[in-house]
């Protein structure tokens, strides 16, 4: 009886408790449609905070726009696919340097737009504390896009069809660098990759052959610490000992941090569509993954910031070699690399 | 009976669901302030009023005129000193642009008055500075925002100075950084002469002085001729910010 009571006086607390917060507004028409971000399974949580920008179908279809429009630049030639091509994992396909207005060069290795919603910093050198802020690098940049992001918006404002899609996104026409800005965050942010054959085997869908087998066991012992799983990277910085360009002149996190420790320290690049998004390195140096292996057998030079991990040089036979390459190619994800979604 | 005790915790709980819902819109009654405080910022060099193009000279007798001065003030709250009561202002970013009379009045409305000191900060509090896209008087297309490194420039000075060893006697100040022992935030707090005791819906009227020499000479000496440009977070460019929070003084309160 007691029991029975107290049932009924909890449903009725719920109920209103339901009806004292509802909102009063009814929800009007014309509202963007909300994408739920879905975390793969075996994943961390991701960084980004979605509270300030929740996806929704509108806001990625602008942000996918803006992305592939090469209005955007001052010789109406670039757009932020013209480094980061999806067919390539979303760098700049067999590029070293990526270029952009006028043919002028990068200077480094564009990086691939994948999985990002776990980054918290940006860039090689991390500099771009925030993923919502990272494309005013290529736009204001004299040799990626070149234009002032007084320009972006007022192209962009200028343009009948955008402000549509900016009312549906957001609610009215407002073109500002905010939503610009949130808009290609929400397209990025949705460029996830977790169905290659590793994570299907993962998944228990399908299983390694011997070669990748080999491979995957050399790579948990010899790669893993710094390349984890299952976004392949472990968002450090680190010193591979490789030698600074004469050129290029680039101290990576250094630059960022004033300190000397960081001398010579990239982002740890994921491995995720590897086979694709060759050369490697933050200055493209190594055109195969065979050289890039090789670095790491034979030609690591030490400084005082190289990595402890790699100092040794890395012992891994021809065998284990040709393990990796096939274990590494495994993490190829064509659903990914040709999903019409984030097509063009 | 067991369960009626924990009935009667989940429902204390639930109440307080009530309760804090039932206070969002009691709020709104409060929204607008009991009165307007109007802060107008007024540039000098040492006596004389302060205008671009102009030339001044330093405490260092060092000549120089300039073309752009911008900086942010932000966090504002009022104090009342003996009791350590607070109201933060929500959302009080304020870029200063020498160049835009507009931007250097900033109106605030308060609960109440019997404030007796303000409080603001020179710079962007570190929170906004990795929190993403911005608008208004954050909008990195107002030209305050470093992307290489990003954050806010804090405070951006620009012109030239016969005594300048840069291209074109260039004179560049761009403070930024928001961590670290350089960074270019500052909190300053300036005492009133006593409670504004402004009248229910009244308007204060507050006067702050700004020197710009002290960009030069407030706490640290920073000779041009030592360095003409700084841009980026280093030991000069934190005593730069020592500096500049040092401008400010409270010349008058009167209420309307």
């Amino acid at each position: 009886m007691l029991k029975k009571t107290a049932i009924l006086f909890w449903g009725i607390l719920v109920i209103l408790w339901h009806v004292s917060c509802k909102k009063k507004e009814p929800v009007p028409d014309g509202m963007p449609t909300p994408i739920s971000f879905k975390v793969p399974a075996g994943f961390p949580a991701p960084q980004y905070d979605f509270t300030n920008n929740p996806l929704t179908q509108q806001g990625f279809n602008l942000g996918k726009k803006i992305f592939y429009d090469n209005r955007l630049s001052s010789d109406g030639q670039v757009s932020c696919e013209n480094c980061h091509q999806q067919f390539a994992g979303f760098v700049m396909f067999d590029h070293d340097l990526g270029h952009g207005v006028g043919g002028l060069h990068t200077n480094r290795n564009p990086q691939p737009l994948v999985n990002l919603a776990w980054h918290k910093e940006m860039m090689w050198d991390g500099g771009v504390n925030n993923i919502e802020v990272q494309p005013l690098v290529p736009f204001t940049a004299s040799n990626e896009m070149n234009l002032t992001l007084a320009e972006i918006v007022a192209k962009i404002n200028a343009d009948a069809e955008y402000r549509q899609m900016f009312k549906a996104a957001f609610g009215d026409e407002t073109v500002n660098s905010q939503r610009i800005l949130k808009a290609l965050t929400q397209f990025m942010l949705m460029l996830v990759s977790s169905n290659s054959k590793y994570d299907k085997v993962k998944r228990g869908e399908a299983s390694f052959d011997a070669l990748e087998t080999i491979g995957y066991q050399a790579f948990q012992t010899k790669c893993n610490s710094c390349h984890a799983e299952p976004l392949f990277t472990d968002l450090s910085f680190r010193n591979i000992g490789l030698t600074r360009d004469p050129f290029l002149k680039d101290n990576g996190r250094m630059k960022i941090t004033g300190s000397l420790q960081d001398s010579l320290k990239f982002k740890v690049p994921t491995l995720r569509n590897a086979e694709l998004t060759k050369p490697y390195t933050h200055d493209g140096r190594f055109g195969s993954l065979d050289a890039m292996i090789d670095h790491y057998r034979f030609s690591v030079v030490n400084d005082f910031s190289t990595d402890p991990l790699v100092r040794n040089k890395l012992s891994v036979s021809p065998t284990e070699k040709a393990g990796l390459i096939a274990f590494i190619k495994t993490l190829t994800d064509t659903s990914f690399t040709k999903n019409t979604f984030f097509a063009r | 009976m067991k369960w009626l005790k924990k009935s009667t915790w989940l429902f204390l709980c639930l109440s307080s669901i009530f309760v804090s819902c039932e206070n969002d819109e009691i709020d709104d009654s409060e929204l607008g302030g009991l009165i307007t405080v109007r802060v107008e910022l007024q540039h000098k060099v040492g006596v004389q009023n302060f205008s671009l193009l102009n030339n001044y000279t330093n405490n260092f007798g060092e000549s120089y005129t300039l073309n752009k001065l911008s900086y942010y003030i932000s966090n504002i709250s009022f104090v009342q000193k003996s009791t350590g009561f607070k109201e933060k202002v929500p959302e009080s970013y304020h870029l200063v642009n020498i160049a835009d009379s507009n931007s250097q009045h900033i109106a605030i409305a308060l609960n109440k008055n019997y404030y007796d000191a303000m409080v603001l900060t020179i710079g962007v509090d570190s929170l906004r500075n990795v929190s993403g896209a911005q608008t208004g008087a954050l909008d990195p297309l107002n030209g305050m925002f470093w992307t290489w490194n990003t954050g806010y420039i804090m405070a951006k000075m620009e012109g030239t100075s016969p005594v300048s060893t840069e291209p074109g006697n260039a004179l560049t100040y761009h403070i930024g950084g928001f961590a670290g022992v350089n960074k270019g935030i500052r909190t300053i707090t300036l005492n009133l002469p006593g409670p504004l005791n402004t009248p229910k819906g009244g308007i204060c009227d507050m006067v702050l002085d700004v020197d710009i020499n002290k960009w030069f000479s407030g706490i640290h000496p920073i000779r041009i001729s030592d360095g003409a440009f700084v841009m980026s977070v280093n030991d000069r460019s934190g005593k730069i910010a020592d500096n500049y929070a040092s401008m400010f003084s409270l010349k008058s309160v009167i209420n309307r």
